[in-house]
């Protein structure tokens, strides 16, 4: 083995370390991926092309790129036949080995054939690489960049929207809430708010029964709270709605608005379940 | 030309069009090294490059904003089409380096990869995307592949995309999206270098690798569609691997370097087989097609009496490195449909059978077909060019024939074929007139432009013009340069419609400008509630409830006629009562705004619709509020979810009967 490929070797190793660790994203963009990909497509590239003929073959530069992409099939491939899942710890070991696989193999045409140098290393002499090296990557900075200001001039629309939904557990079971006739029925529901606060402490509550309207016993609610950041409201309004079941037996619709004041929109927010009286 | 100047084995490097004998220019440093690419008008192309980046995002802006389609189509021209015609210059120039072509085509690739990537560059937006996507995190999710898939169903047995995705998310920390964004951007670069590769490799000159790689990204297919986070994408670059590699094969002496080359076509084409069922298609008709052309050429010939063994290399392993690799990608697709993608025949076949059977019913009855272009945005301009570009590439073709006629003894038979299978493109354009034909269509052109490329690049390198010899010396590429911008604009136009293409206000009835933060957020809060359930709703609302939420959306059809549920102002049929219990859709989502306007594309439901064109009566929706089966147990201002109660539902419509 060279000093080279134990260079190499060492590179793979730290590159799957790194991630594993909760690394900062572009440091795995910008040197994990590229290493794994790169180690593996170029020990892949020595096993397809055997020894360096022709410092000007694209391929030398070309096929390191797409085996290395095809590598990373390979090391679906492998976790697949060992019935390992896609996890967080399988894939960068996977990567690793099929790259460090690979990079064993390269002796078998490489060193034996008489490489002395590798491919992306011996293109061209080091002095005359900076300055290409300097101009790619002044290029990548000016088109990313581009891409990134084009991308800013995107104007991000906020959607305004107010969103009712009903908590008890029987409407989602597609059940009916059973009451006894002429019991008190009590309805939880909560109001979120997207893009803008919800401020009414009291909503005005409308409730119907069997399509007439009904007038409800008790309305509790809870002062509107700002939602956690991440959870996809502005703000939240849990409350509850307590009215008197008829008094004949039988099932009947009920329909409740409720409408904050102060909303950018007119609503009215319904929701609608259905409920069975007994005697 | 002759095969000799320029399809040798050994590519060499053509300065001229016409003076094939002309010394190659001579490198400032290091005679063909990688390093002698810079001059000064490089700084030009790459600045006109992030110029036309920054007018492509202008426009999408001016699209947001509602302004004349006419303005933000111009910006966006304004922008891509002298970052393209500058690339391409340098592509095509007669004087360069083989590096200095291939960072060309590098740049070409990033320039077209950009509009797709500003369309929508923090989550999904096309169709084919929230299947992927959702793909994507499920396997994410769990670690395993082969998730079903409510969107696509086909896409679970071709885990190619979603597993590498998976794998380079995991890798690097990113995103499933921004993951799927990186690695489509890698095929989109890859499939340029593999065309390049290919010219180089079939027309023996740089130069002409350089021009097929920037005559195939004219593919209608290349800017939109093939960098959306699709398996196409990544499929179709493996393709052009596999061409581009079998190429390097047949024309390689070392066996070694041959075996080589040929283990790594066979790879590439099994990643082929495991990602994309279309590519699969095209990628065996194109192995076959060539490597019976390789193999009956020389039979021929010599039962013809002609002298066939030399246009062939000298070795007969160009047929054997043919159908090595066809016989492999046979072996692997025949394996990969019997024992994991069985369901994939039930899934194209209708597109086969009926697109065919479309446009024969077409030629008698006209009005059966569909109307190109017609509810789309676009400015008139574009659509002439739209409709030129065919014609041009045609002219092309011919220009390419007439000269192949007398030459083609001279040239190697898998080129020839290759040419030949490029012409499938004239035919194919014609199923645009099928509503069936026309994804398949489009689908096409990504693989017949490669045949296309070669003789396009063929015709370029290859072919004397007087006419262009007599416009002076600093005029003399303006002709093709023009040919360039109207079959780029042109083509673009016939790629993917209005709100594909270019952000906009919502707009109901789209897959891309229907989307709402309303609509995602009842999916996630749905997925918080209940859990990925089966919920019947309309094709644009089920791409967001199946993408954010993981639910598993109903597949309206004949059989399965859903939309009686929401389009009439009764009570469902008892078999559609019975079908929604036995295959448990509990949930029903509407989207009131279907009732304000008819769907742009015509529809809610897809093509059996019973409201096609039109908007869903308002009263038919505010029924579902007074139908004992059905509770909304959630809204917002314009959605409603429904739990249904389906055993209530079927003792409804059965007692009603």
């Amino acid at each position: 083995m060279t000093a080279r490929l134990h260079a190499l070797g060492r590179l793979v190793v730290v590159a799957v370390a790194v991630a594993l660790m909760p690394a900062w994203v572009p440091l795995r963009v910008l040197i994990v991926l590229p290493v794994l990909v790169l180690v593996a497509g170029w020990s892949a590239t020595v096993l397809v092309l055997g020894p360096r003929r022709n410092h000007d073959d694209p391929l030398r530069v070309l096929l390191p790129v797409l085996l290395g992409v095809l590598s990373l099939f390979l090391a679906v491939i492998m976790l697949l036949t060992l019935r390992v899942g896609l996890g967080p710890v399988a894939v960068p070991v996977a990567t690793g080995t099929v790259a460090m696989v690979l990079l064993l193999a390269t002796p078998w045409r490489g060193v034996k054939a008489g490489v002395r140098g590798y491919p992306l290393m011996g293109l061209a002499s080091y002095r005359s690489r900076i300055r290409p090296a300097l101009t790619v990557a002044a290029a990548v900075l000016v088109l990313g960049a581009a891409v990134t200001g084009a991308a800013a001039m995107q104007p991000q629309a906020v959607e305004q929207y107010t969103q009712l939904s009903i908590d008890d557990t029987e409407p989602h079971r597609g059940l009916p809430l059973t009451a006894r006739s002429g019991g008190r029925v009590a309805l939880h529901w909560t109001l979120r708010s997207h893009g803008y606060p919800l401020t009414d402490p009291a909503p005005a509550v409308q409730l119907s029964i069997g399509d007439l309207p009904a007038t409800w016993l008790n309305m509790g609610a809870n002062p509107p709270t700002a939602s956690p950041v991440g959870a996809g409201s502005t703000s939240t309004q849990v409350g509850e709605t307590g009215f008197a079941a008829p008094a004949r037996p039988g099932l009947y619709r009920v329909q409740i608005s409720v409408a904050p004041t102060g909303t950018p929109d007119t609503g009215p927010w319904l929701a609608t379940i259905v409920l069975q009286v007994v005697s | 030309m002759t095969r000799a100047e320029l399809g040798s084995a050994a590519p060499q490097e053509i300065s001229s069009l016409d003076q094939y004998s002309a010394p190659a220019p001579r490198p400032r440093s290091g005679s063909g090294s990688w390093t002698c690419f810079w001059t000064q008008s490089w700084a030009t192309t790459i600045l006109a490059a992030a110029a036309g980046v920054l007018l492509v995002g202008l426009s999408y802006r001016l699209s947001v904003e509602g302004r004349p389609a006419d303005l933000y189509y111009a910006t966006f021209w304004a922008g891509m089409l002298p970052a393209v015609l500058l690339v391409g210059r340098r592509i095509a120039a007669r004087e360069g380096t083989r590096a200095g072509r291939l960072w060309a085509v590098a740049l070409l690739g990033a320039v077209t990869a950009a509009p797709k990537y500003l369309r929508n560059p923090y989550a999904p937006s096309y169709h084919d995307e929230y299947a992927h996507w959702r793909e994507a995190i499920d396997v994410l999710a769990d670690g395993r592949l082969f998730h079903p898939n409510s969107l696509i169903p086909i896409i679970q047995f071709f885990p190619g995309t979603s597993g590498l995705t998976a794998v380079v998310a995991r890798l690097t920390g990113l995103s499933a999206w921004s993951a799927g964004m990186l690695v489509l951007f890698a095929a989109h670069l890859l499939a340029l270098f593999a065309m390049f590769v290919a010219g180089e490799a079939y027309l023996g000159s740089a130069r002409a690798g350089a021009i097929a790689a920037l005559i195939y990204e004219l593919n209608p297919s290349a800017m939109y569609f093939d960098t959306q986070f699709a398996y196409e994408g990544l499929a179709v670059a493996l393709f052009l691997w596999v061409i581009a590699l079998t190429g390097l094969a047949t024309r390689e002496d070392n066996r070694r370097r041959r075996t080589g080359l040929t283990a790594a076509a066979v790879l590439c084409a099994v990643g082929s087989v495991v990602t994309h069922h279309l590519t699969t298609i095209f990628l065996l008709l194109f192995l076959f097609c060539t490597a019976v052309a390789v193999t009956a050429r020389p039979w021929l010939s010599r039962r013809a009496g002609h002298d066939a063994f030399r246009i062939e290399p000298p070795c007969d392993h160009s047929r054997q490195v043919w159908w090595t690799i066809t016989a492999s990608t046979a072996a692997a697709a025949a394996a990969w449909l019997l024992y994991v993608a069985r369901p994939t025949i039930n899934y194209l076949s209708p597109y086969f059978s009926g697109s065919v059977g479309q446009l024969s019913s077409m030629a008698t009855d006209p009005a059966s077909g569909r109307t190109m272009l017609a509810t789309s945005a676009q400015p008139l301009w574009e659509r002439g060019l739209t409709a030129l570009a065919p014609l041009l590439v045609g002219l092309l073709c011919l220009r390419g024939l007439l000269v192949l006629r007398r030459q083609w003894r001279e040239w190697n038979s898998d080129v020839l074929a290759l040419m030949a299978l490029g012409l499938i493109y004239f035919p194919s354009v014609l199923f645009l007139f099928a509503p069936l034909g026309a994804e398949g269509a489009r689908r096409s052109w990504a693989f017949s432009y490669v045949g296309l490329a070669l003789l396009g690049a063929y015709v370029v390198v290859g072919c004397s013009w007087p006419a262009v010899k007599r416009i002076p010396g600093r005029w003399r590429s303006a002709p093709g340069l023009v040919a360039l911008a109207v079959v780029l604009i042109g083509n673009v136009g016939a790629g993917m419609n209005d709100p594909y293409r270019f952000p906009g206000p919502f707009r109901w009835g789209t897959d891309t400008t229907s989307t709402s933060a309303e609509a995602r957020t009842v999916a996630v809060r749905m997925a918080a509630e209940v859990g990925p359930v089966r919920v019947v709703t309309d094709r644009y609302t089920a791409l967001q409830l199946t993408a954010y939420g993981g639910m598993h959306a109903a597949a309206p059809s004949a059989g399965f006629p859903v939309w009686e549920l929401v389009q009439k102002g009764n009570d469902p049929s008892s078999a559609l009562a019975g079908m929604l219990v036995s295959s448990d859709y509990n949930y029903l989502v509407v989207d009131v705004r279907m009732a304000q306007k008819a769907a742009f594309n015509g529809d809610d439901y897809g093509p059996g619709d019973l409201l096609a064109g039109r908007p869903t009566p308002l009263e038919y929706l505010d029924r579902l509020d007074h139908v004992r089966w059905a509770s909304r147990i959630l809204s917002t201002d314009h959605l409603r979810v429904y739990r249904l109660n389906l055993p209530l539902l079927a003792d409804t419509v059965q007692g009603a009967r």
